[in-house]
């Protein structure tokens, strides 16, 4: 695997997606602690470092969606996956090398994003509000949703021939990831009771009337579940900076991981390639 | 004889559609080994298959002694370079990166003699040119150079001149021909383009409907395929006899027929053979070529 691991990383050097991605990371870093600052400035409201500090869930699914399926789909469109079949590289090692590539690229996305944003923040914003076993716990549901991302994104392109039709899947899942994420936290908010206008003798008046959309206890437990345990519901909550069940949000991550890592060695192993 | 690879019985189906029949072929070691099949007779899959690309649904094949279906087979892939179908190159890359990138793939500890598999194939001065500005001649070659990095003693080549101008025909032939007799490399080449086969191939494999329908050598070949007359006649023996008598090489091919290798003067032989009351039936010139032999084996149009 060390081969092939080897050969991934020369090509990273040279890879332009990667660059432009880490590119980004780090402007996002710079640039929201500098927007919250001088929102700070113009408004007078305190903004903590808090707020934004796991701004960079927000773009890894997108950005690791780009890099996966085109870096991997290169190997299918250029047929070079072929090479490193062909002088009897075990299959195992293809797949864990290209999603110990995504994985190792994920981690440093988010660190290109973490570092400008402390060590700007921290002088501008101070310092953090959350106890330090929820920051660390944070950053480490950070990772390992990273991981949780790349990994599916390795599964959906080593299974994939068309390096177009994986691009398509990957970021059309990223998307649909964050909207289903959107759509539970929502249902997951919606009020018991809301206020409703009643016309009676005395005239308009405000009664609080039951709120049909309000989740009841079962329905709660299952979408509070998959809430944790999609990586776009995690990435709702990192932002949020709002988890109920923040211990297990690491824990969903890396079944995600074993879960699609498994498939996608099996599936890999048995794969036709042309 | 000593064989770089044997199949045996191979099949492999897709669905419903069989592309390999029991197919059983054998590479001798140091052959260029002429793989003419046409389009969907199942030679690309063939080569898929000893490539590690797909599994064989049944059969198996032996690369260097290994058996398929052996754990060792990985160890033995290492010693084979192959081209299947279009090159296998990164297209963002040069050419002296896609070379090293597989001596990274091979763990080969350094780069030496990356630069004389670019002078091999004569790509040695593309300098930053990326491949995906190459002719397409170039990416062969590039293909090919990948294919020999780690010095591997077999090399498969699916079609490797399809597409190519004339130039690029007559230098990918010298490429092979080169490797072949300067590096003892066995090849392996697939083709319907025949001409060009049968100036190359040191032995053919003939493949139809997922099957071989006849393996022979170009000797055997240049043999079966050898201008001759053949003389229909009511009396071998005695055809035999005056034949000898003109000096003249022959075989007879059955009871009443035989092969004359030589120009004869047909009057002086009809004359000879009916002094000894031989009557000569038929008469026909035989002039066959790598086509019309294959066309004769896989059938031609009731075949398309």
């Amino acid at each position: 695997m060390t081969k092939v691991l080897s050969a991934n990383f020369m090509r990273l050097k040279k890879d332009k997606v990667f660059w432009i991605g880490l590119v980004f990371m780090f402007a996002a870093g710079i640039f929201f602690p500098v927007m919250r600052y001088m929102d700070m400035k113009q408004t007078g409201t305190i903004n903590p470092i808090d707020n934004a500090f796991l701004g960079c869930v927000l773009f890894i699914g997108i950005i690791m969606a780009v890099f996966c399926s085109l870096f991997i789909g290169t190997e299918y469109s250029d047929g070079t996956i072929r090479n490193k079949v062909i002088v009897g590289q075990n299959r195992n090692s293809i797949y864990l090398a290209n999603f110990v590539t995504c994985v190792v690229v994920s981690l440093i996305m988010c660190i290109a994003f973490f570092v400008p944003y402390l060590c700007i923040g921290i002088p501008l914003l101070g310092f953090f509000i959350m106890t330090t076993k929820i920051v660390i716990l944070f950053i480490l549901t950070a990772f390992l949703l990273a991981i949780a991302f790349s990994s599916i994104y390795t599964l959906i392109s080593m299974l994939n021939h068309s390096k177009a039709i994986t691009a398509v899947i990957c970021i059309l899942l990223a998307f649909l990831l964050l909207f289903v994420g959107g759509q539970l936290n929502k249902m997951l908010n919606e009020p018991e009771m809301n206020m409703s206008v009643v016309m009676s003798e005395n005239g308009q008046e405000y009664k609080e009337i039951p709120n049909p959309h309000y989740l009841n206890e079962g329905e709660r437990k299952t979408v509070q579940f998959v809430y944790d345990f999609i990586p776009g519901g995690q990435v709702i909550q990192c932002m949020s900076l709002e988890a109920t069940n923040l211990p297990l949000l690491p824990l969903y991550s890396f079944i995600i991981i074993l879960l699609t890592t498994g498939i996608g060695l099996l599936c890999f192993k048995k794969k036709d390639l042309k | 004889m000593d064989y770089v690879l044997k199949t045996n019985a191979l099949c492999k189906k897709y669905k419903d559609y069989k592309a390999l029949n029991g197919l059983s072929m054998n590479v001798p070691k140091g052959a260029i080994y002429g793989f003419v099949g046409k389009n969907g007779a199942g030679k690309t899959t063939l080569i898929r298959l000893i490539c590690g690309l797909q599994e064989p649904t049944s059969g198996e094949y032996t690369l260097y002694g290994t058996k398929s279906t052996d754990k060792e087979i990985l160890k033995a892939r290492r010693r084979m370079g192959a081209v299947v179908e279009t090159p296998s190159i990164y297209l963002d890359m040069t050419a002296e990166d896609n070379l090293k990138q597989q001596y990274r793939v091979l763990g080969l500890p350094s780069y030496d003699g990356l630069a004389d598999i670019l002078k091999l194939v004569r790509l040695e001065n593309t300098g930053k040119k990326k491949a995906k500005n190459f002719s397409l001649g170039m990416r062969q070659r590039l293909g090919i150079a990948i294919a020999l990095v780690g010095d591997p003693d077999f090399l498969v080549l699916d079609e490797p001149v399809n597409g190519l101008d004339p130039q690029g025909i007559i230098e990918m032939r010298e490429l092979i021909l080169k490797l072949n007799r300067e590096q003892q490399i066995t090849v392996l080449i697939s083709s319907h383009i025949l001409d060009e086969l049968s100036r190359l191939a040191t032995h053919y494999g003939f493949i139809d409907k997922g099957q071989i329908v006849k393996e022979i050598s170009a000797k055997e070949l240049d043999t079966a395929c050898r201008k001759c007359i053949r003389l229909e006649v009511t009396n071998t023996q005695t055809l035999s006899r005056v034949l000898d008598g003109m000096n003249v090489e022959y075989i007879i091919v059955s009871d009443k027929a035989a092969d004359v290798y030589a120009r004869i003067n047909v009057s002086k032989l009809t004359l000879a053979l009916a002094k000894e009351n031989c009557e000569v039936i038929s008469m026909k010139e035989r002039d066959e070529s790598l086509e019309s032999y294959y066309v004769g084996l896989v059938g031609g149009k009731e075949n398309d």
